[in-house]
């Protein structure tokens, strides 16, 4: 198969007839000469004639063939498949890569960047046979459900252009994606896949310049300036899109930036929105919520936050925003509203924008559950009635709940606790209790790591072996270390050891005593000092373990120390809860540090509801729970089967969640037992936002790509063409040097022919002899 | 003295009208280029003395008469014809072919006249016959003077249209001429080679001693046509539509074959072949025929 890039050339292959006119025409047209030697003219003319039609018809052959074979190069044809591939040219291997990241939405009247995208690649595959291939990558997870870990090509080598096009014709029906762009990680997998030795290589990439999109692979850039130490063993994200352009250019594959980026790109959107105060939404409190709008148009505009709870309008706030510069930090602007009183329940927050040429960002949604209030179990391991005072837990209890309203502590005795539900239960403190049973142990793990929180405080009657069995379980425990040896201090000689407070970095700790939080050094003059302590081992190469705190004694003992289980956290106090080993209670600092310790422990991440578009929403669930129905924003309804792994709750995974907006879940649950008969309803929220930094719609100039990627041919066009492309392909399958040389050659023959046949050149040799 | 060569040019001749005017010019010309004044072709016995013309031999002169008289005198001789030339002039169409404006038979006429005048100047007898397929016309050799009024006259009322049967003429001379004496065939010879070599051969039998002038046209020898031609054939021989360039080689070697068949027969039966082109000049018949004649004596 063959095409032309200057078909219309084509037309002079009429000039073939020319030898074939001026032969006829010849023919007619004679003069007349009376003549004498006629015999002799005669005889020859006998001898030769069968010879001289031959040679006229060769002659007339050759030159015919000249002048079809030169119209034929001067319309450049160039061949495709097996023929090409017999004239060293070959299939081509195109791979598309068509950015469908968001941005690619940005509404221009009637069409958007993607529309214009999906075109370019019909008009690239429009150009392809059936002996080419035909590779095409979305830049963001395809929504046919590619996902993580599975090839992104939503179509690989396929020779089938009939399947290209519908899977285009039902792009082209499509909007963009919600997501961002993976353009590092498609270039990545490209670089990695493709195959050195295969000729005729094309790389697409129709995408709209977004400078974020650009950006994002440099910044990324390793610190190692060796190349081939570079592309070895880094993953995509480790690799600049240089390292990976230029692999792909080394590897032979020629490179074409087919830019539909809009125009005029103006853009407001939302980046954020959070209650400001970091901790968990209680009922009855008043929370501020804070929405960060960013914008990337290049005048400064003021635009009204519309702030809504549950869908219902609360108000709004007008901001300025001041304009994004080219290049650099966009203009960004914070609202802060103050929303009233909240209910418990799941519950909606979002701020809007006037919609603008980008709708999908101008909204921003946030799901979380308003919570009645915190309840903490306190188990007490040094129970004693008879003196309320000297129990372990009374000061844990007078600390943390002083009034019991947004904080409820539950105090129970060991044996009480293990009869308990920990269901019902965000924190659990396990004060100077001896050892807790094995199957209990089971049990707290799960309640840890599907969210809940553990502090363990030590003491006398604790068993060190019997916990470090169970709790630390070479590391796989609860625990974030070992317990070593107990250590008890003379605190009549004046060798005190206190908390050293000088390190006020972890967040917990810097809201007790941090500057901002204990400005004048109240908790710090004198700092608490610790007598009775267990030694702890907390390793330190572990990224889910860190101490807190720590004593000023000769090994500087940690004293608080950090472990993430799960999705909970647990923290272990080498010391005791009551005045035993400590005057924590009387320096007073117990109060705030207890306080803050469980608005940490019980903040949940609102990570978990509010996700990204592609983002898998993964939650634990009950074994009561029969079924899981998430409702999309679209209106579309999809039960969710839940997953049961061995030892483990169940979870249930939702995966379809490219659509930003809310998503309700209705988790139907079976009752237990006679008195809980029959079945209820529990429903929750999860929010799907865009990336804010996908909204970023300012573009990279060709000039400054160019100059970026100086070195790599990297081509550059508005839109693809045939023509081009067919110059591209030059050396593949292009056969007018071939042609040319065919038409030297047919020349030299028509010459000689002409010299030999006494048809050319003897006028030259007859005037020699005249003279 | 007037530069009389340029007459020997056919071309420059050909616009001279007069025949009887165009051999004076040929043959003045031509001996004015020679040193020796050719008229010497004198017999022995004395007969009279006329005065000296430029042109004779000196050996002529009688230093006798000049010593008495202060004047140059030839003695002549008593006059005794001692050749007899027959000139024999192919008058037939394909004679009427010229290319460049001096048609064969232009060219021939003027070489017979030349030579007419020429032998007649000598004081030896020329006739003339004139042929086509058959002898046209036959003028007996004189070598009176007026004789040669009669030859232009005759050769002046030329009109060709018969085919060519040089074979069969030549035959008939053979037979006709008596004496012996010189036969000069002026004629493109388009005949069949071995019926004209058969003719030249009868003329050798009889003991005449034979000059061939085979007059070809400059195109016929070089065939320098380029465009597609019709080639109508004198003589009745047809029309031909051919690519000239693509048949000259045939052609070319047609023609040749021709010439050295004749050529080489006319060797073989010692007769002089001189091919005249009807561009090149006319001494070169004269000086063939004056070679001839030398060596006939």
């Amino acid at each position: 198969m063959s095409s032309f890039i200057h078909p219309g050339m084509l037309f002079g292959l009429a000039l073939a007839a020319v030898p074939i006119i001026i032969h006829l025409l010849n023919r007619r047209r004679y003069r007349t000469v009376r003549w004498a030697a006629q015999d002799f003219l005669r005889a020859a003319f006998k001898k030769n004639q069968k010879r001289l039609r031959i040679e006229n018809l060769l002659l007339l052959i050759v030159r015919t063939l000249l002048i079809m074979i030169l119209v034929l190069g001067l319309s450049r044809p160039f061949l495709r498949g097996q023929l090409a591939s017999a004239i060293g040219g070959g299939a081509e291997h195109h791979t598309i890569v068509l950015d469908n990241s968001y941005s690619m939405g940005l509404n221009e009247g009637l069409t958007t960047p993607f529309a214009r995208g999906v075109k370019e690649a019909q008009k690239i595959v429009s150009t392809l046979s059936r002996e080419d291939a035909v590779t095409l990558y979305l830049t963001n997870d395809d929504f046919t459900g590619a996902r993580p870990g599975t090839p992104r090509a939503i179509l690989r080598d396929s020779h089938d252009m009939e399947k290209v096009n519908a899977v285009l014709g039902r792009l082209s029906s499509n909007r963009a994606s919600a997501g961002r762009s993976q353009l590092v990680d498609v270039l990545a997998e490209l670089a990695d896949l493709l195959d050195i030795k295969q000729p005729g290589k094309r790389v697409h990439l129709i995408t709209d310049l977004q400078r974020a999109a650009w950006e994002s692979g440099e910044a990324a850039a390793p610190a190692t300036k060796d190349p081939a130490a570079r592309n070895a063993g880094l993953s995509g994200a480790e690799r600049t899109i240089r390292d990976l352009l230029s692999e792909i250019d080394r590897k032979g594959a020629q490179i074409n930036l087919i830019d539909v980026g809009p125009q005029n790109p103006e853009n407001v959107a939302i980046a954020d929105l959070e209650p400001a105060e970091d901790r968990p939404l209680i009922e009855r409190n008043f929370e501020v919520f804070v929405a960060r709008v960013l914008n990337f148009g290049r005048m400064p505009i003021d635009v009204d936050v519309v702030f809504k709870m549950d869908g219902e309008i609360k108000g709004s706030v007008r901001v300025p925003l001041p304009a994004a510069k080219a290049i650099g930090a966009p203009g960004e602007a914070l609202a802060r509203f103050q929303l009233p009183r909240l209910q418990a329940g799941p519950h909606t927050f979002s701020a809007e924008l006037p919609v603008d040429k980008l709708p999908i960002d101008d909204q921003r949604l946030f799901a979380t559950e308003v919570r009645e209030r915190i309840r903490v179990l306190a188990v007490d391991g040094d129970p004693n009635a008879d003196y309320g005072l000297s129990s372990e837990t009374v000061y844990l209890r007078n600390a943390i709940a002083p009034v019991p309203d947004r904080i409820e502590v539950t105090e129970v005795d060991y044996l009480s606790f293990l009869t308990r539900d920990l269901a019902k239960t965000d924190i659990l403190i396990l004060a100077n209790v001896e050892r807790v049973r094995e199957d209990k142990v089971r049990e707290i793990e799960d309640f840890v790591r599907s969210g809940g929180a553990l502090v363990y405080f030590l003491g006398n009657r604790v068993d060190p072996i019997l916990l470090n069995r169970d709790f630390v379980r070479d590391g796989d425990g609860l625990f974030p270390g070992a317990i070593l040896t107990p250590a008890v201090v003379n605190q009549r000689a004046g060798n005190r050891v206190k908390v050293d407070l000088e390190d006020t970095s972890h967040p917990l700790v810097n809201r007790v005593i941090g500057p901002e939080a204990d400005p004048e050094g109240f908790w710090s003059d004198p700092p608490p000092s610790v007598w009775g302590y267990y030694r702890l081992n907390i390793p330190t190469d572990r990224a889910d373990t860190e101490v807190l705190l720590h004593l000023t004694d000769a090994e500087n003992s940690p004293l608080l120390a950090q472990k993430e289980f799960g999705k909970g956290r647990v923290l272990l106090f080498a010391s005791s809860a009551d005045l035993d080993w400590n005057d924590f209670p009387d320096v007073g600092m117990m109060i705030p540090l207890l306080h803050e310790m469980v608005y940490y422990l019980t903040k949940r991440d609102s990570s978990a509801a509010n996700l990204l578009p592609y983002a898998a929403f993964e939650r634990e669930i009950n074994a009561r729970v029969e079924a899981v129905t998430v409702h999309s924003p679209g209106g579309g309804k999809t039960t969710v089967t839940p997953i049961t792994r061995e030892g483990r709750r169940a979870t249930i995974e939702f995966h379809d969640t490219q659509e930003p907006g809310l998503y309700r879940t209705e988790l139907r649950i079976r009752g237990s037992g006679a008195i809980d008969a029959g079945t209820r309803e529990d429903v929750e929220l999860f929010s799907v936002n865009v990336d804010a930094a996908e909204g970023d719609v300012r573009r990279i100039s060709p000039g400054e790509l160019a100059e970026r990627y100086a070195g790599i041919d990297l081509g550059y066009a508005q839109t693809f063409s045939d023509r081009t492309a067919a110059e591209e392909r030059r050396p593949q399958g292009e056969v007018w040097r071939g042609l040319l040389f065919a038409v030297l050659a047919l020349l030299f023959i028509e010459i000689f022919l002409a010299r030999r046949f006494g048809d050319f050149g003897r006028r030259i040799r007859e005037k020699g002899e005249v003279a | 003295m007037e530069d009389y060569r340029k007459y020997l040019d056919p071309k420059t001749l050909n616009k001279v009208g007069r025949l009887d005017l165009k051999a004076r010019l040929i043959v003045e010309g031509y001996i004015s280029g020679l040193h020796k004044s050719p008229y010497h072709g004198f017999s022995v016995e004395f007969a009279e003395h006329r005065e000296y013309s430029p042109g004779d031999d000196i050996r002529h002169i009688d230093w006798k008469v000049f010593g008495r008289t202060d004047r140059y005198y030839i003695k002549q001789y008593e006059e005794e014809t001692n050749l007899v030339a027959h000139l024999v002039l192919d008058v037939s169409e394909s004679m009427n072919f010229g290319d460049d404006g001096v048609s064969k038979l232009n060219y021939g006429q003027m070489v017979a006249a030349a030579l007419a005048y020429l032998i007649i100047q000598q004081q030896d007898a020329a006739g003339l016959i004139m042929f086509d397929d058959a002898v046209r016309s036959n003028l007996p050799p004189r070598s009176h003077g007026s004789h040669l009024q009669a030859l232009f006259h005759t050769l002046g009322k030329l009109a060709p249209k018969q085919k060519t049967d040089v074979g069969r003429v030549l035959d008939e001379v053979a037979q006709t001429i008596q004496k012996r004496c010189l036969v000069v065939v002026i004629s493109d010879l388009f005949d069949d080679p071995d019926r004209v070599l058969a003719g030249l051969r009868h003329l050798v039998h009889r003991r005449h001693d034979v000059i061939v002038f085979h007059i070809m046209d400059d195109a016929e020898l070089t065939f320098p046509f380029e465009r597609m031609t019709r080639f109508e054939g004198l003589e009745a021989s047809g029309d031909l539509v051919v690519n000239p360039r693509s048949l000259r080689d045939g052609y070319l070697k047609e023609v040749s074959d021709f010439r050295r068949k004749i050529e080489r027969g006319c060797t073989a039966n010692r007769i002089d072949y001189v091919l005249l082109n009807t561009s090149t000049s006319l001494d070169v018949a004269l000086s063939s025929y004056l070679a001839k004649r030398a060596g006939s004596r």
